[in-house]
């Protein structure tokens, strides 16, 4: 049972560098929320924040109702899983899950069943004699979990814990730490740079770029509905396009346009927009699977014509580098399309799907 | 690929190799056969004092013999093995202590490394010479700040004195080699990964359960090697005792204490015993001694090299 609430917590290093500014999030009882971003930009400074491993400058650190900043690590009941696992090298597997009760005098036979038990949830049963510089990556992983499980703490902490990993095991791993997430209905706070993780494992995303956090939502809606322009392009895999474009207005449409193409956005998302907050320039953010071949298609008044620079081949499907006047965009395609390089073909967008940033805040002013 | 170095590069190592080994085979692989020659044999009544190597009698195992029942021999082994109790132990909490110090972010922490690994860089007779002043009664350094706080040093000064001459050696030694076991364990110390102890923190252990569990076993190979060498210097322990002992304090070795009816000194360590042995040209048993002190030593280190194993 914990819930916590992270009120404006900021840290300022000595050099007066400012790694996190003024994060607000809450995390409910047993969700799983990831920390995202690119590297740097403050996300493992925050959780280090919250395990009591870096000092507080500003703001407050709730847990249950009661503030933790000045509290130690041991005493805040939480545990973590460090990237690089951080394991006793000199002790055993089973050492490495007892030390912390241990060093609390559980009674020894009580901590033998919990590392047991433990051990028997990660499938470590057979290496508990055995020292971490024997296993492989993937079990000197599942033994940090272990060390962590077996405190039964309030909140669990991940510091990219999969990074180490080689990308089979990563996605083996991923499902693993979900399934042990419903399991042992425990309150997770995980952070990666890896988008896929991100949407794969959370309840809730918190986007963090340059210490400041940009969005905190549910996957789906984070793909959705991005904030701004960096969530837009920062989730979803490959990236969305983005296309300067100017905005004119034309009975009941908007007319967007670049030397790239038209857009014409109309209906449903043409009255959700407030039309006196547009400037004269916007960002129009396209994801790469709203994009498709027109297939003879001439009547849609969203279509434009662009040449084939590139094709990657997934197998299930294909992404095609389109180059268009000065511009490059990426479009995911059926595999079964026969595009030639160097050829130009009609294609058309979704522009029911379409987004609009402001070119100097980024924000989106599109809110659906 | 062949893997047999052909004659022509075993000829061109050989000859990188020469320097060293002549030097090798002048000044220790010939000392080491002849003394062992020499442990076998005995000067007598009807030796050629002018050329007393060549006339030397053939005398068996008599020299290993006489050391077994030589109350000194047994005496000098004896207070080594106190002299290594004195200074080992000390040593490595010691260098540990300030290791300990220096990890963290200590201002001027790299003038303290240097300043205190300087004293391994001078000779021991040197710093034996100084301490020799500085523990002088009256008019030495530690007597002079005593007596700002109304304490003065014995009257017959520490080196003198039967009880505290010996435990007054191993303390100046442990301050002179201090620094170098301090380099060891700041190094090892430093090679600890800090998620380490953030994983400690979070597991819940305080500073002390820090060290116990987790840094101490840690440089366990450190502490291991700390011991070996400093038994090896125990046995090897000269110069200190030269330089710090001499006949000015109660005599070579001395002072001297009533040992079984036999007079000894109480810094006649092993090295020095040795020395006294070769001073009255006894070059036989001097050999068969050496030997001994050699087969003690190498006993240790196989021990040792065994102990590490076990650990790895």
């Amino acid at each position: 049972m914990a819930q916590l609430e992270i009120k404006n917590l900021t840290k300022i290093y000595d050099g007066g560098v400012c790694a996190v500014n003024s994060a607000c999030f809450d995390v409910a009882d047993k969700e799983f929320v990831v920390l995202v971003g690119p590297s740097g930009c403050g996300k493992s400074t925050l959780l280090r924040m919250i395990a009591g491993l870096e000092s507080i400058s500003k703001g407050d650190l709730i847990i249950d109702g009661k503030r933790v900043n000045d509290l130690p690590s041991k005493d805040r009941d939480i545990a973590m899983v460090f990237q690089n696992y951080a394991l006793y090298p000199h002790l055993t597997v089973y050492e490495n899950m007892a030390f912390s009760l241990k060093l609390r005098n559980y009674p020894s036979s009580e901590i033998k069943s919990r590392v047991e038990e433990a051990a028997k949830i990660l499938g470590l049963t057979g290496y508990l004699a055995r020292k971490p510089k024997a296993l492989s990556g993937g079990q000197r992983q599942r033994v940090a979990v272990g060390r962590a499980i077996v405190r039964r703490p309030k909140v669990f902490l991940f510091d990219e814990p999969l990074s180490n990993l080689d990308a089979k095991m990563r996605v083996q791993t991923r499902v693993e730490l979900v399934k042990l997430h419903r399991q042992l209905q425990a309150t997770m706070i995980y952070v990666t740079h890896d988008q896929v993780e991100a949407m794969t494992m959370a309840d809730k995303i918190v986007v963090v770029k340059g210490g400041e956090i940009q969005q905190v939502a549910p996957p789906l809606k984070l793909y959705k509905n991005p904030a701004n322009k960096f969530v837009a392009g920062f989730i979803g895999s490959p990236a969305m396009n983005f296309i300067n474009c100017k905005v004119a207005k034309e009975n009941n449409q908007l007319v967007l346009s670049s030397t790239a193409l038209t857009a014409h956005l109309m209906g449903e998302i043409f009255s959700a927009l407030n039309l006196s907050s547009l400037p004269p320039e916007v960002v129009l953010g396209i994801r790469p699977e709203d994009i498709s071949l027109a297939n003879g298609q001439t009547q849609d008044k969203n279509i434009f014509s662009a040449t084939v620079e590139l094709i990657e081949q997934m197998g299930n499907e294909i992404f095609a580098q389109l180059s268009l006047a000065n511009q490059e965009i990426t479009a995911r395609l059926p595999a079964d399309i026969k595009l030639t390089i160097g050829e130009k073909f009609q294609f058309i967008f979704n522009i029911e799907k379409c987004h609009l940033f402001d070119p100097s805040s980024e924000k989106s002013f599109i809110n659906k | 690929m062949n893997n047999k170095p052909n004659l022509q590069e075993s000829i061109i190592s050989y000859l990188f190799l020469t320097p060293f080994l002549v030097v090798f085979t002048v000044f220790l692989g010939y000392p080491m056969l002849y003394s062992l020659y020499l442990s076998f044999r005995s000067t007598s009544f009807s030796t050629d004092w002018y050329n007393i190597f060549n006339s030397m009698e053939f005398v068996g195992l008599a020299n290993y013999q006489s050391l077994l029942f030589d109350t000194r021999f047994w005496w000098s082994l004896s207070l080594t093995l106190l002299y290594a109790v004195l200074t080992i132990p000390s040593s490595i909490a010691l260098g540990l202590w300030l290791a300990l110090l220096l990890n963290n972010k200590l201002k001027g922490a790299a003038f303290f490394r240097s300043a205190f690994y300087l004293p391994n860089i001078l000779d021991m007779y040197v710093v034996g010479t100084i301490w020799v002043l500085i523990l002088s009664p009256n008019y030495g350094l530690l007597d002079i700040l005593l007596s700002k706080i109304g304490l003065h040093l014995p009257q017959s000064g520490l080196l003198a004195n039967p009880y505290t001459a010996l435990a007054t050696i191993a303390t100046v030694v442990v301050l002179k080699g201090a620094g170098f076991g301090m380099i060891l364990f700041l190094s090892a110390i430093q090679n600890i990964s800090e998620s380490i102890y953030e994983a400690a923190d979070i597991d819940g252990a305080n500073w002390w359960q820090k060290l116990r569990y987790i840094t101490l076993p840690l440089l366990k190979p450190i502490i291991l090697f700390m011991i070996i060498t400093g038994t090896m210097s125990a046995l090897n322990a000269f110069t200190e005792v030269y330089a710090m002992a001499s006949s000015k304090y109660g005599g070579f070795g001395g002072p001297y204490i009533q040992f079984q009816g036999e007079s000894v000194g109480v810094t006649s360590l092993s090295g020095l015993y040795l020395y006294q042995l070769f001073e009255r040209a006894e070059y036989g048993k001097t050999a068969a001694f050496s030997y001994l002190l050699m087969i003690i030593a190498l006993i240790i280190s196989f021990a040792n090299a065994k102990l590490l194993k076990v650990e790895k």
